[in-house]
């Protein structure tokens, strides 16, 4: 059995979402059976809904490059999910699978690739 | 904080005089240790007991004030390790890195000026640059310029220093605006210390492993630097994240008073992903190297995110939004102002391709069911919100859209709009609202 939190976007619910995995993991350590289970999170779908991550430059240009600022976003909804117990992250754009494939490898070695 | 109840109940009379107002002593040891009671009302209270609970309860992490004025930040003073206990107290500071080498003296002012003046306005919070950060590398002499030029907007400052000597020499005139001083990385604590102790301002202590962090703290106090802030150790991510934890956890459970301070962060150019971990796991403040937006509007949404009271919803402000650019013909919609529903619903309408008014009815931050439940989206209030926002004078039909799950207050809303109003149960879903517009609205709604 895998739990899927059902992610909340950055920005659009990241912190119920943050919450509810840590207390998910803790009770799991302390013996919860019900929720001793990997974590889903779909991220890439989340992130990339947000108007914050598509918006060309053009109609918001306090909000700078709208390709970087994607990948960004992907990665700000992503990292918090990871560092709150996720076991499997499921991301969209290349870009932010390869740097956060990158980072995880110094906390995980055997993923680093 | 850090006393149970029972531990504290050890510590009173146990009398059961009632003096206090409580029944018993255990009942006020129980209000003492979650901090709703002072020990003061216990005329019996021994000195010990008093010692004690004064020691738990001065807060486990220090407050720290960089700047002066109206755009000081204060950071520090966090109480818990996970934000559900309670909240997150002070959110990171978030600095912005001036090249003063690269720009002409002429160009900083104009440069923090619209550094000062962003405004970006998300769910209630207004998100803007919280001050600068200076490096000695660029010249004692630019930076000086820079940094009066920095107090003078008020801006709080940074100074990422090389030297003493340096640092003294750019900072001396600005002091009285709490500069912070960071010194490189693993220098000596002291004679940094004792710069911040004359000059009253905080500054940054480093070192290798946690150990020696702790140690140059305790220097730095005894040196007479009041304020410190710890740089955390670590030479990649995971490192530093494991170390900002274990300073927080050190913090909390009072392991070394070395450790009882916020944190200070430095993300050069390009290292986004730090500065997203620092803002996530326990940062108070950070230097960023990065200026545009697709850096700092991420950020910036992450720290409100991570910051906001889990004790009580984000809300957003009541009133009548444009979707688009609605005139009197477009449908005007109604919805709560718990700030996830009109995220979700506001998406939907932006991209639905016909521009619309959203009114955003007070239900205290309740969501659209729990609202319609606890009697805050009922038909007689949600009337009483329409005309509050003036709402009918906006448009020149008499429909209004509520959300689906809300569809029973339809008749007692008509009742309450008056004559000639009619309600239109819309979608459950936010999703289904373009077509809902599309579809329901172009047919039953547009001509009525």
């Amino acid at each position: 059995v895998i739990i899927d939190p059902l992610t909340g976007g950055l920005g659009y619910g990241l912190e119920y979402t943050y919450s509810v995995m840590e207390r998910i993991r803790l009770a799991a350590l302390a013996g919860e059976s019900m929720l001793a289970c990997p974590v889903l999170c779909l991220v890439g779908e989340e992130a990339w809904k947000a108007k914050e991550a598509k918006t060309p430059r053009a109609r918001e240009p306090t909000w700078g490059d709208e390709s970087a600022r994607g990948i960004n976003w992907e990665i700000a909804t992503a990292l918090p999910m990871v560092l709150a117990g996720a076991d499997i992250v499921v991301l969209r754009h290349p870009e932010s699978l390869a740097r956060l494939k990158k980072l995880l490898g110094g906390w995980f070695p055997e993923a680093r690739g | 904080m850090g006393l149970t109840g029972l531990q504290v109940f050890k510590l009173l009379p146990n009398t059961n005089c009632k003096k206090c107002g409580q029944p018993t002593c255990l009942a006020f040891a129980m209000k003492l240790a979650a901090g709703k009671e002072s020990l003061d009302k216990c005329p019996d209270a021994s000195n010990d007991a008093r010692a004690a609970l004064g020691a738990a309860s001065a807060p486990p992490i220090r407050g720290v004030t960089i700047g002066s004025g109206p755009r000081a930040v204060a950071v520090g003073q966090d109480t818990v390790f996970f934000r559900h206990e309670k909240t997150f107290a002070k959110k990171p500071a978030l600095l912005r890195r001036l090249d003063a080498r690269g720009l002409a003296p002429d160009r900083i002012g104009p440069c923090l000026d619209e550094w000062a003046s962003i405004r970006i306005e998300r769910a209630g919070e207004v998100f803007g640059v919280d001050g600068v950060s200076l490096a000695e590398v660029d010249g004692v002499e630019a930076c000086r310029g820079a940094a009066a030029a920095a107090a003078q907007r008020g801006l709080p400052i940074a100074l990422l220093a090389e030297t003493p000597g340096g640092a003294a020499a750019i900072l001396e005139a600005v002091k009285a605006h709490r500069p912070l001083i960071v010194p490189p990385e693993r220098a000596n604590a002291v004679p940094f210390a004792g710069l911040a102790a004359k000059l009253g301002v905080p500054v940054v202590v480093t070192g290798e492993d946690l150990g020696s962090l702790a140690e140059a703290a305790a220097q730095a106090a005894k040196a007479g630097a009041a304020d410190l802030l710890l740089q955390p150790p670590g030479r990649d991510l995971p490192e530093i994240h494991r170390n900002l934890s274990l300073i927080r956890r050190s913090a909390l459970d009072r392991v070394h008073p070395g450790f009882a301070y916020p944190t200070f962060l430095r993300v050069e150019a390009g290292d986004f992903e730090k500065a997203a971990l620092g803002i996530t796991k326990f940062a108070s403040v950070l230097s960023i190297a990065d200026h545009g937006g697709e850096t700092w509007l991420p950020l910036w949404t992450l720290r409100q995110n991570i910051y906001t009271d889990p004790q009580k919803p984000l809300q957003m402000n009541p009133g009548l939004y444009p979707m688009g650019e609605p005139d009197a013909r477009s449908p005007l919609l109604v919805t709560t102002n718990f700030s996830l529903t009109y995220f979700i619903v506001s998406t939907e309408l932006e991209g639905a391709g016909m521009p619309s008014h959203l009114a955003v009815v007070d239900t205290e931050g309740m969501s659209v069911l729990t609202a319609w439940s606890a009697g805050k989206f009922s038909g007689e209030r949600v009337a009483k919100a329409l005309q509050a926002l003036s709402a009918p004078d906006r448009i020149s039909h008499k429909t209004v859209i509520i959300p689906g799950y809300a569809a029973v207050i339809s008749g007692e809303l008509e009742d309450a709009m008056g004559a000639g109003w009619r309600v239109l149960a819309g979608p459950q879903e936010a999703s289904d609202l373009g077509p809902f517009l599309r579809d329901v609205w172009a047919t039953a709604g547009a001509g009525a």
